[in-house]
């Protein structure tokens, strides 16, 4: 237990200034989305009272998402702040990790000291994740709470809405971005430039996770809706035209006869619009295995960072 | 001659990593930019009537269609304009004096150099002028860019983008080199350094647009915002600066002065404001009428000055923060 209390000391000691951004950044984040969730809240609260014909509580209610012009924009910007926050707060806290060592040529003197690179690495990549997962823990859940709040008649367990920048996957995303930043400075040896290097690869990663999203399950038919709250907190995959034959066509062809269809004639013969979605109900699928992935590539990188410990030169 | 390519070729040196990453950053940029831009204008010089988002023009679907997508892409680089100068003035800016005080040789080259002001002018100066030349490459290729998404618009007065397609991108690079130095002299880390001076560009930024909010507030026509454009031409392309309630005497009152207007619940479809429903009728009660919905714009031909005096703020601010980072590293020790 003092060894831990110990090891977690040291991390703090070592990166002070890059966990308290982090941590302020992350805590201010969370208290604006709590906050939000809360004003949604109230209008929900209020629209139950006062009926659904009055603003804002019309129109959107019947899609389960009660909320007003201003706190519209407040809510995305926080979402995507939130989406980028485990990707900025893996690149800060993991690109100077080694990378100061070896560019202050602190390493020369700390790698033979210890018993061994391996055992030096954890020591202070370690208590950084844990450090840094505690940190983002709070937003993980303030995003929870703020797509509990944004549908209120839905379960953020079944809800695409916010995918990423709550839950496990925000931490273990985070992970990812350490990982990859640690690697890249050790593998450079500068802080600065291991901050561009690394900054660059994980924007990579973050925009192939979301290129990713939609592959994780097959995506199926959208069924037709009873409700128009059936179709919200679906992922949304694609969008095909059907012949009356029951055949698949081109998009433009089907645009071409869409466009060229009389208003005043019968619509017979005209394509259907299909969309392909992946069912709300299967968030939690997705979720599952997105992180076994992300731990699998968190594995690798890792390993390749001790292979690659093990051969660097400390000057 | 020969001092000056000495110079360029040390600061290079010293700054390597940095001046390359944003050449290539704002080369990727460029590229990215000019190749939408093509593509954008091709499409608008062969059906120029389908680039227009207001209207209906059949045969233009698929056209149509192509166009808003790459067009959609194409504005999300004019978002990366609009970061570009944060971005690369805090990353040449502050490593400047944060570096060499970080490694230790602050001491060497400012008791080298005549005198430690000199020296930073020297640095600054470099990093000043790739910044500026870079920039000026985003400022317009992103012009470019803006007039091939909006080929209906006037853009030369209009206020659509405003600081991601003109030269508030240089403007907004040299305060934030200015805010780099001071913050890295203060610190002396680099990291630290970074991530302390994108917090208070944050904050100098916020304020500083607040502040030329406050300013373009005497540039402002009032107009009813309810039919907007066709009601108030003055309003298209114009900059939106606030929202005001103009009450039967003709005076105009914030939206939070409720004491005045109390709490307004309805707007009708001709901008009228009530406190109440009439609970019979379901419709607005008109004996809680309180006054017109007005919107403060500064409209579109102002654009060039509201630029003009916006760039001038802002390089302002930017040589206060570097005479901050001169006073700093006057009195600082080298380690």
């Amino acid at each position: 237990m003092a060894r831990a209390i110990r090891a977690l000391l040291l991390g703090w000691r070592l990166e002070r200034a890059e966990l308290a951004a982090v941590g302020v950044v992350a805590i201010g984040l969370s208290v604006i989305a709590i906050g939000i969730a809360r004003h949604l809240d109230l209008i929900v609260a209020r629209c139950r009272v006062v009926g659904y014909g009055v603003a804002p509580c019309g129109g959107l209610r019947e899609l389960g998402q009660v909320y007003d012009a201003s706190t519209n924009t407040q809510m995305w910007l926080t979402v995507q702040l939130l989406a980028v926050l485990p990707f900025v707060a893996g690149l800060v806290l993991g690109a100077p990790l080694v990378a100061r060592e070896l560019e202050q040529r602190t390493a020369l003197v700390a790698w033979p000291m210890a018993v061994s690179r391996v055992r030096w690495l954890a020591r202070r990549v370690l208590p950084i994740a844990l450090l840094g997962s505690i940190v983002l823990a709070v937003p993980a859940m303030a995003g929870e709470i703020l797509v509990r709040s944004m549908y209120p008649l839905l379960d953020p367990a079944t809800n695409f809405e916010g995918y990423g920048t709550r839950g496990p996957l925000l931490e273990l995303r985070f992970l990812l971005a350490l990982a990859i930043s640690v690697l890249v400075g050790t593998l450079v040896g500068r802080q600065l430039p291991a901050v561009l290097v690394a900054g660059a690869l994980v924007v990579g990663a973050g925009i192939g996770l979301e290129q990713l999203q939609p592959l994780w399950v097959e995506p199926v038919e959208q069924a037709a809706a009873q409700h128009p709250i059936d179709h919200v907190g679906s992922q949304f995959v694609r969008q095909r035209y059907r012949d009356a034959n029951g055949g698949w066509m081109r998009d433009e062809d089907a645009w071409a006869l869409l466009v060229t269809a009389n208003e005043d004639q019968p619509q017979t013969g005209l394509p259907e619009e299909v969309m392909f979605v992946i069912p709300r109900e299967r968030y939690g699928d997705v979720v599952l295995r997105e992180s076994a992935a992300l731990v699998a590539v968190i594995g690798g990188v890792s390993l390749a960072l001790i292979r690659l410990l093990q051969r660097k030169r400390p000057g | 001659m020969r001092a000056f390519s000495r110079w360029a070729r040390l600061s290079f040196r010293l700054q390597r990593w940095e001046v390359l990453a944003s050449i290539a950053g704002v080369a990727l940029h460029a590229g990215l930019a000019l190749w939408f831009a093509w593509q954008l204008r091709g499409i608008a010089a062969g059906e120029p009537a389908c680039p227009d988002p207001n209207a209906y023009v059949p045969g233009c679907e698929a056209l149509s269609q192509r166009f808003r997508g790459l067009a959609d892409w194409a504005t999300g680089l004019l978002y990366l304009s609009w970061g570009a100068p944060f971005a690369m003035g805090l990353l040449l800016g502050v490593p400047i004096v944060s570096r060499e005080i970080e490694s230790g040789t602050a001491a060497t080259a400012w008791t080298l150099s005549r005198s430690r002001i000199r020296w930073l002018l020297g640095r600054v100066a470099f990093a000043a002028a790739v910044l500026v030349m870079l920039l000026a490459v985003v400022t317009v290729v992103s012009g470019v860019l803006a007039v091939a998404i909006m080929p209906n618009l006037h853009l030369e007065r209009d206020f659509t983008w405003i600081g991601r397609r003109d030269w508030l991108i240089v403007g907004r690079g040299l305060a934030a080199l200015g805010l780099g130095v001071l913050i890295g002299a203060a610190l002396g880390r680099l990291l630290p350094g970074l991530l302390a001076a994108a917090f208070a560009s944050v904050v100098v930024f916020a304020g500083l647009s607040l502040a030329m909010d406050r300013w373009n507030e005497t540039l402002t026509v009032v107009v009813d915002p309810s039919g907007l454009p066709d009601a108030a031409p003055e309003s298209s392309g114009a900059l939106h600066v606030g929202q005001r309630i103009e009450l039967p005497s003709g005076e105009l009152v914030s939206w939070s002065d409720t004491a005045l207007v109390g709490d307004v619940q309805v707007i009708d479809e001709r901008g009228r404001l009530y406190t109440a429903f009439d609970d019979e009728t379901g419709m607005p009660d008109p004996t809680t009428f309180v006054g017109w919905d007005r919107a403060l714009v500064v409209p579109g031909d102002r654009y060039p000055q509201v630029v003009a005096r916006d760039c001038a703020v802002t390089i302002g601010v930017g040589l206060l923060a570097l005479g901050g980072g001169m006073a700093v590293i006057r009195r600082r020790r080298p380690a």
